[in-house]
């Protein structure tokens, strides 16, 4: 009797819950076409800066409402792949190339190379950066800013060492050249060590200067099984072993502080750093510069960088809306305020005013990252396997348990994993 | 007579109410559980990254795991490695100290229920804070704990978490922070054991220790085997610690798991797998392996839990 | 009565014994290892960018900065993330052990034919890791209309958890049957007995399955992770998340993050000490 009446409240309560589950879904997905999501990660303290730098756009363009919508970094890539699923994703992604590995397969984004709206805008990228996101020949996406990375330098270890900073050196450092530099500052001013550079982007570098990158850029082989790659990771090595440059298991958070944070930490010379990541050195008191970066002996000067992207899910409801706003995003104006802040621009114009303006911009610091733009490299994210078989050739070879050779030769073994 | 037919009634009428009160586990179940279980089941054969559609291949990701000379099998093997370690030496660890320390604090006074909420401290931290604690220890550069206790016996820094074969080591050491929850349970069981046994003892003559080995174990008994199972089971199904080690030095700092999988274990490597590359067939047949595996244990311990013939399953 | 009270103390005190001190004394070392990383971590918060990356670091801060909390607390909204927790919390526990205890009494008062067999399966479900079914599951619930809610984080606790099931038909295997069997003759039927006999007697349990499940929602963070889109909804693990970016700025924001997260369990814990050892004395007294 009593169990009746349990049963039939149960079951009443669970219609009760469904309904109103059914209610709660129904109010979600009414978005009109002209509003405009944009995912993004976020540190807590960013989220202002980006709402400040649309706002402008929302000035000029009152009927497109934009809605940033941030996620924590580490989870970004996560909820970006419910959100594909459940048809939930805004309607501009930002992704890297870190991430975007997974979803370079997955036919779920707009073809952004067919939209005449964005012609013009591409086309006003610096030339080695026009190609963008690509699956098959569709463009999924198109690089907002560009994510690259040089030594930067307190300026008052060279006057302490008396040494000039070369921050209008034209072209890269080899290996030795910039042991040598840094060796002599670290002793001029008292440092323990000369730059805290992240290893596996070190090896990257010389590798795809000397031409034989360790996986090419559309990840699908490995191209330091050659002479010259051989050639360029001993050199590495050398790099790595001079004794100026910072252990891997000390690489990335220990005693010497982040890459690039490291100038904080008073025991290098050199961090590297985004300029992004600069403002933090800068905010704390520090006069920096920044100095070229590696290649290899006999190398090419290069550029190893990693795209942040806009792409558009296919579903997204306000493309036209968000084309405009994409089409912003890569304009002039809008790419000198993003470099502000963020990341490098990808506009031709912008980037070339943020190198030589010495009125709004500050060369000292900027230059050095323009050397070897000819030569952009960006590394394409690498499965997890390949990540295992990576990391550990690279610690067997720091640690002396293996040559070059033999490093070369087990990154190629690993090639089927990509 | 009559009180024979009564019974005969309440025996049928009990059959029925028990699977209504059974009910809301059985709903969930389905829902929750069986469902979805059936899904992975069925991806395992397959390969699947969520969006286009599932392609058959039989029981190749299976044999991909269980063979070493291929690299998913290697890295399963070192997975598992790492995790029955961690697992065997966990449980060692939870019901020694546990018991031990509850043991200690059985006795009523302020000393011991200070320690009681200080040993239960770690257990209430959440996954990321706990790792991050643990890295003022065990981390890799030359300033956490650990090293500084070797540079001043006059030893250099070890990469500890990116040495294979001794990630595994520092997830085991961890474990000595996180025997609270251990010793929660064994502190309820200590208390429910008779004071007038105790006395008995005492009057006999027996020491203190005595006492703990000869009747405060058998009569927790249930309490400890109860304990040691769970151990078992959340002990291979560890993964908040790895992945909480892997990024203490920021996202991002560990190639795959760990240097070399010095840090892998089965559930690690499913969430790379299904996450992290989307290939969520191939990480269903991780899930499901785990599993054949961590039944395989519960069963063995169940035969011989009930061989020494204590535990009742009803 | 003094003198009793006397002879009791005398004969307590020649009870300790060296094992004793022993033991006492390996627990305190434990405690205080224990408690080092917790120093650790309150102590860091504190030092500024400079003093943590400068090695050694000194141990206390020259330039305490309790500015970094407020800001946490306030301008992050970590409060926000804070309430959002614990009523999350709060409510999962009340319906993971009503439903737990209500179904752990059809477990262990009943004997009917396919119990063992159910039983059994419901300890097979441990064995499986949960992110086996995550996916599936959120495809469900977005099907449902659920994404973006609480409802697929509490739901399942109305299904009640295996390990709380267990660990309570255990205990309830342990009260005497002659109180049911007395209620039952005076008339009341099942569920009466139930909520008013076997729950009362079952509080010592009750507690330590509330105590657990309060705990695991609290660091659950798959769940949240997957479900919730809006930032108001987010709970202190997905929250500590934004701390966890590359840079490594935020890392001393991280461990900022975390000290506060502690506070709200800490609280609770000592307060549910009283109770804890209330519901183990009744249990004792029994």
């Amino acid at each position: 009797m009593k169990g009746k009446k349990i049963l039939t409240c149960a079951l009443a309560a669970a219609m009760v819950a469904s309904v109103g589950a059914l209610g709660a879904g129904c109010g979600k997905n009414n978005q009109d076409e002209n509003t405009v999501r944009i995912a993004r990660w976020a540190l807590e303290w960013e989220k202002d800066v980006f709402r400040g730098w649309t706002a402008e756009f929302t000035k000029a363009n009152p009927d497109i409402t934009i809605e940033w919508e941030f996620v924590p970094y580490t989870a970004h890539f996560d909820r970006l792949r419910t959100d594909l699923l459940s048809g939930a994703a805004a309607d501009i992604i930002f992704v890297n190339n870190w991430g975007w590995k997974p979803y370079s397969n997955i036919d779920v984004f707009d073809d952004l190379g067919a939209a005449t709206e964005l012609v013009s805008a591409r086309s006003k990228l610096i030339p080695s950066v026009q190609g963008g996101l690509k699956q098959g020949d569709k463009l999924v996406g198109l690089p907002l800013g560009m994510v690259a990375r040089v030594p930067v330098v307190n300026n008052a270890d060279f006057a302490k060492a008396e040494i000039a900073v070369p921050w209008d050196r034209e072209t890269a450092f080899t290996g030795s050249e910039m042991v040598e530099l840094l060796s002599s500052v670290a002793d001029g001013a008292q440092r323990d060590t000369g730059i805290n550079i992240t290893l596996t982007d070190a090896v990257m570098l010389f590798c795809a200067s000397a031409g034989a990158p360790i996986v090419t850029e559309d990840g699908k082989s490995v191209g330091c099984n050659t002479l010259e790659g051989v050639a360029a990771v001993q050199n590495f090595l050398d790099f790595a072993k001079s004794g100026y440059v910072v252990p891997l298991s000390e690489n990335l958070s220990g005693s010497y502080g982040s890459p690039d944070n490291a100038i904080l930490s008073g025991r290098v010379v050199a961090a590297y750093c985004n300029p992004g990541e600069c403002k933090g050195i800068v905010d704390s008191g520090y006069s920096v510069s920044s100095i070229p970066s590696l290649k290899a002996d006999g190398g090419k000067d290069t550029v190893l960088a990693d795209y942040n992207s806009l792409v558009v899910p296919k579903f997204s409801k306000s493309k036209k809306a968000a084309y405009r706003v994409i089409e912003w995003m890569l304009s002039k104006e809008a790419q000198l305020a993003y470099a502000k802040f963020a990341d490098l621009s990808t506009n031709a114009e912008a980037f070339d005013e943020v190198m030589t303006d010495s009125e709004n911009w500050n060369p000292e610091l900027y230059r050095a990252y323009g050397v070897g733009i000819d030569n952009i490299f960006v590394p394409p994210a690498m499965s997890t396997n390949f990540q295992t078989y990576f990391g550990g050739a690279l610690k067997r070879l720091l640690d002396g348990n293996i040559t070059a050779e033999q490093f070369c030769q087990e990154i190629k073994n690993g090639e089927n994993q990509l | 007579m009559k009180g024979k037919k009564v019974k005969k009634l309440n025996f049928a009428a009990q059959e029925r109410v028990g699977w209504l009160f059974i009910a809301p586990w059985i709903v969930g179940f389905v829902f929750l559980t069986a469902v979805p279980m059936v899904i992975s089941l069925y991806m395992s054969f397959h390969d699947w990254d969520m969006f286009s559609d599932p392609v058959f291949v039989g029981f190749d990701n299976f044999a991909n795991l269980l063979n070493p000379t291929v690299f998913e099998g290697a890295t399963f093997y070192a997975a598992l490695g790492n995790t029955l370690l961690y697992t065997l030496f966990t449980a060692v660890i939870n019901l020694v100290l546990g018991l031990g320390v509850a043991w200690a604090i059985s006795k009523p006074s302020h000393l011991s229920t200070a320690l009681r909420t200080i040993i239960y401290l770690p257990c209430m931290l959440i996954g990321i804070a706990f790792a991050m604690m643990m890295g003022f220890i065990f981390d890799s550069n030359a300033f956490s704990l650990i090293n500084q206790l070797r540079a001043a016996c006059g030893q250099a820094p070890q990469e500890w978490l990116f040495t294979k074969g001794q990630g595994v080591w520092v997830m085991i050491l961890t474990s000595f922070w996180g025997i609270g929850g251990a010793m929660i349970v064994f502190v309820a069981g200590v208390k429910n054991i008779d004071r007038s046994i105790y006395e008995a003892a005492q009057i006999d003559g027996a020491s203190n220790f005595k006492v703990f080995i000869r009747i405060c174990i058998p009569c927790m008994k249930p309490v400890i085997i109860y304990q040691v199972i769970m151990g078992l089971i959340f002990g291979m199904q560890v993964f908040d610690i790895a992945v909480g080690l892997a990024s203490v030095g920021g996202a991002g700092s560990s190639l795959g798991m760990g240097i070399d999988n010095s840090l892998a274990t089965l559930v690690y490597y499913l969430y790379n797998k299904g996450f992290k590359d989307f290939q969520m067939g191939f990480a269903s047949a991780i899930g499901w392996l785990i599993f054949l595996l961590t039944s395989m244990i519960g069963a063995g311990l169940y035969f011989f839990v009930r061989k020494t013939g204590y535990y009742e399953v009803d | 009565m003094k003198v009793f009270a006397w002879k009791k103390r005398k004969k307590r005190l020649k009870n300790i014994q060296v094992s004793d001190i022993i033991l006492l004394s390996v627990t305190v070392l434990l405690a205080v290892i224990i408690l080092i990383p917790f120093f650790q971590i309150v102590l860091s918060s504190l030092k500024t960018n400079a003093e943590y990356y400068v090695q050694p670091s000194p141990v206390f801060s020259k330039d305490p900065q309790w500015s970094r909390y407020t800001y946490v607390f306030v301008d992050l909204s970590f409060w926000r993330y804070m309430l959002n927790s614990i009523w999350l919390a709060a409510v999962g526990v009340i319906l993971n052990v009503i439903s737990s205890s209500f179904i752990a009494y059809g477990f262990s008062r009943f004997r009917f034919r396919g119990k063992n067999a159910v039983f059994i399966v419901m300890l097979l479900t441990m064995f499986l890791p949960a992110q086996v079914c995550s996916i599936p599951q959120f495809l469900m619930f977005n099907a449902y209309g659920w994404v973006d809610t609480y409802f697929p984080i509490l739901v399942p606790q109305l299904f009640g958890s295996a390990a709380s099931i267990l660990l309570i038909s255990q205990f309830m295997r342990g009260i005497p049957r002659e109180m049911d069997e007395a209620a039952r003759i005076d008339g009341a039927n099942r569920f009466t007995v139930w909520w008013k006999i076997i729950l009362p007697q079952s509080v010592a349990v009750l507690i330590v399955v509330a105590i657990s499940s309060f705990l695991s929602s609290w660091k659950d963070s798959m769940g949240p992770l997957i479900y919730l889109r809006s930032e108001e909804l987010y709970t202190i693990p997905v929250a500590l998340m934004y701390f966890q970016a590359p840079d490594q700025n935020s890392k001393l924001m991280l461990f900022t993050g975390i000290v506060i997260s502690m506070i709200p369990t800490l609280i609770l814990y000592v307060c549910l000490q009283k109770w804890m050892d209330k519901g183990i004395y009744v249990a004792e007294l029994k």
